[in-house]
């Protein structure tokens, strides 16, 4: 059974070789003539003011959240679907709660506005 | 004696990722050696024959709650070290009591907890379903049906915890 | 050294392969593609009809220099463009193109065709195309650019609130197929309803397709949902300070994931291999078929649907999108139970 997952390991050796090798290789054969302007990064010709690394926008950091209780609801699921057929009724009632439960504090989110980007 | 081996190697990565994830100064850097740290745990649980958690492992750990950390480190952007952090020594007393206390702890399951591995693996013999996720599953909504409840109430404390924490005016 | 083995490391490689030139077909036939939805007559130099023109992107791109900002984090923004490429390959892994074979005899016994036939395939597709954000967030963060900064966390949020459906429709097919394993579910798709519809699960899921489609365009970072290069706000977004090789790779990695996407939606909801007409052993052909379908479905969106605005996309990804699976998911699960699969 592990054995099935060797060739997995094997494919990722093989695809970051593979990205490695061609970026150390065409880093041999490319011209490299360095001067100050191109160390600038891009921002429409106009010289940098301040440093990108600003602070942004609290949304990014609750949309993450939500991400993450949803995805451990969403984990949940898996089990459940590929055993369904011998839970039956049982299985979707129980599911139905959990779900039910979690949809409580989605309403929540919508209605405090969580949900909204503006 | 192959699957030693297996285990030692894991084991030494997953070991010096975690020193690594400490020691790096950058907190980038050190949010990444999470993610390998938590890689090779997964890869740990293949080994163990259990592909479901390992997969939730990738999902949850490396693929959603460190992004989230991602998100708070660049987000909050240390450029100079926290005050607290000067004094190197402030924390090691604290620090050291609790990690005695967590190897205390460590030891004691390790002690008591030997015996009742085995019943565990007899009862998963016994289940209906074959297949490391199907019994997952039986055990989940048959035998702990309150529990998996009670997650979902977690849940939802948690989604409520986050919203009001990261909305002032709502 | 036994025949299986030596098989399976030509097929590994066989798969490998392909996939690096897909990334190149599907430069040239995107290109040819708008050229002729938008009346041009697009790439023409190169070799007959302009087919070379991938490989002459590539080789300008070899020799392009290789800039990085000054103030960037040399080792993340080195390994950006590994990651995304890394996880762009390692998907593939688990989908199996073809019924069992043993190459016309040469083997004793049939082998998948498939690089690693694991009983947790869709398992092991959701959790690695969880890690694919990795690669975006990093390039935007190390680069130090503003317009890399936007992109990297504007195409992060998007594939991480997308990300939910994707799984909540996979879970679907999952009630539907019975099992984890990618091969069983095609298996379970063979055969005719009243001796002429396919038995595809898109007839039984065609909410879950549509889903499920939606979220892997967003996943992918495709037109109508490319926030991550909207050009006009973004310059390129998280790729705006790669160039030459290192800008490839990103480009290389988003057409990979496309096929991946459509590869999985092929054997989830079209069938896979299974079609008429051809035996069973020549099945490839029908899943390359249908693949290249999805593919142009892809180009064709692209190049027909305006971007949405990014408020736009997340609330449809949270309000609408994410329920509609959750409903998708329960009244499946009622309708296995009523009319029992």
């Amino acid at each position: 059974m592990i054995s099935a997952y060797i060739p997995i390991a094997i494919f990722v050796v093989v695809a970051t070789g593979f990205a490695i090798f061609t970026l150390v290789f065409t880093s041999l054969i490319h011209p490299e003539k360095y001067n100050k302007v191109k160390l600038e990064p891009y921002e429409c010709g106009i010289e940098p003011a301040t440093d990108a690394r600003d602070r942004y926008s609290i949304r990014y950091y609750l949309i993450a959240m939500l991400f993450v209780i949803f995805d451990v609801e969403t984990v949940f699921m898996f089990p459940w679907a590929v055993i369904f057929d011998q839970l039956l009724l049982f299985g979707l009632i129980e599911m139905m709660v959990f779900i039910f439960i979690l949809v409580v504090g989605y309403y929540y989110a919508w209605q405090k506005g969580a949900l909204e980007w503006v | 004696m192959g699957e030693a081996i297996a285990f030692y190697t894991l084991a030494a990565f997953i070991l010096g990722f975690a020193v690594l994830v400490i020691t790096t100064k950058d907190t980038v850097h050190s949010v990444l050696f999470l993610v390998l740290d938590f890689l090779f745990v997964a890869a740990l649980y293949v080994m163990l024959n259990a592909p479901f958690l390992a997969a939730i492992q990738v999902l949850v750990y490396a693929g959603g709650i460190v992004v989230l950390y991602l998100f708070v480190v660049m987000l909050v952007n240390l450029k100079r070290l926290p005050e607290a952090f000067q004094d190197p020594n402030r924390h090691g007393r604290i620090g050291l009591i609790l990690s005695v206390a967590v190897l205390l702890e460590l030891a004691a399951i390790a002690a008591l907890g030997v015996g009742s591995v085995a019943p565990v693996r007899t009862a998963a013999r016994a289940l209906p379903v074959t297949g490391n996720t199907e019994q997952v599953g039986w055990m989940l909504y048959t035998s702990y049906l309150i529990p998996f409840e009670i997650a979902s109430m977690l849940l939802l404390v948690a989604m409520i915890g986050a919203i009001v924490l990261a909305k002032r005016e709502l | 050294m036994t025949p299986l083995l030596v098989a399976q490391i030509g097929l590994t490689l066989f798969v490998f392969l392909m996939l690096l030139q897909s990334a190149a077909v599907m430069v040239y036939f995107e290109r040819k593609l708008a050229a002729f939805l938008q009346q041009r007559v697009g790439p023409t130099l190169v070799g007959p009809r302009g087919v070379l023109q991938p490989l002459a992107d590539i080789i300008k791109l070899m020799f392009k220099e290789e800039l990085r900002p000054g103030a960037a984090d040399p080792l993340l923004f080195a390994l950006a463009p590994i990651i995304s490429a890394t996880a762009a390959f390692a998907a593939f892994a688990v989908v199996p193109f073809g019924a069992d074979t043993t190459f016309f005899g040469l083997l004793d016994q049939p082998m998948r065709l498939q690089v690693a036939d694991v009983n947790v395939a869709i398992l092991v597709i959701f959790a690695i195309s969880s890690m694919s954000v990795y690669g975006i967030v990093l390039a935007g963060w190390s680069s130090n650019s503003k317009y890399s900064l936007l992109g990297g966390l504007r195409s992060s949020a998007q594939m991480i609130s997308y990300e939910l459906s994707y799984g909540l429709s996979l879970a679907a097919v999952l009630l539907i197929g019975n099992s984890l394993s990618l091969t069983e579910i095609v298996g379970a798709q063979s055969g005719t309803w009243f001796g002429f519809i396919p038995r595809w699960f898109v007839f039984l899921q065609p909410i879950g397709f549509v889903v499920y489609m939606i979220a892997g365009v967003a996943e992918t970072n495709r037109a109508p949902f490319d926030f991550p290069e909207a050009e006009q706000e973004l310059v390129a977004g998280y790729h705006t300070e790669y160039s030459s090789m290192t800008f490839a790779m990103f480009f290389m990695a988003e057409y990979i994931n496309m096929v991946t996407v459509s590869a999985v939606a092929t054997d989830l909801f079209l069938g896979g291999w299974h079609g008429p007409f051809l035996p069973e052993s020549l099945g490839w052909i029908w899943f390359l078929v249908k693949v290249a379908a999805l593919l142009f479905f892809y180009v064709w969106m692209r190049w027909t649907l305006p971007r949405y605005r990014y408020d736009q996309l997340m609330r449809f990804g949270w309000k609408i999108l994410l329920p509609v699976a959750v409903l998708n998911l329960l009244v499946t699960a009622a309708g296995v139970l009523y009319f029992g699969l």
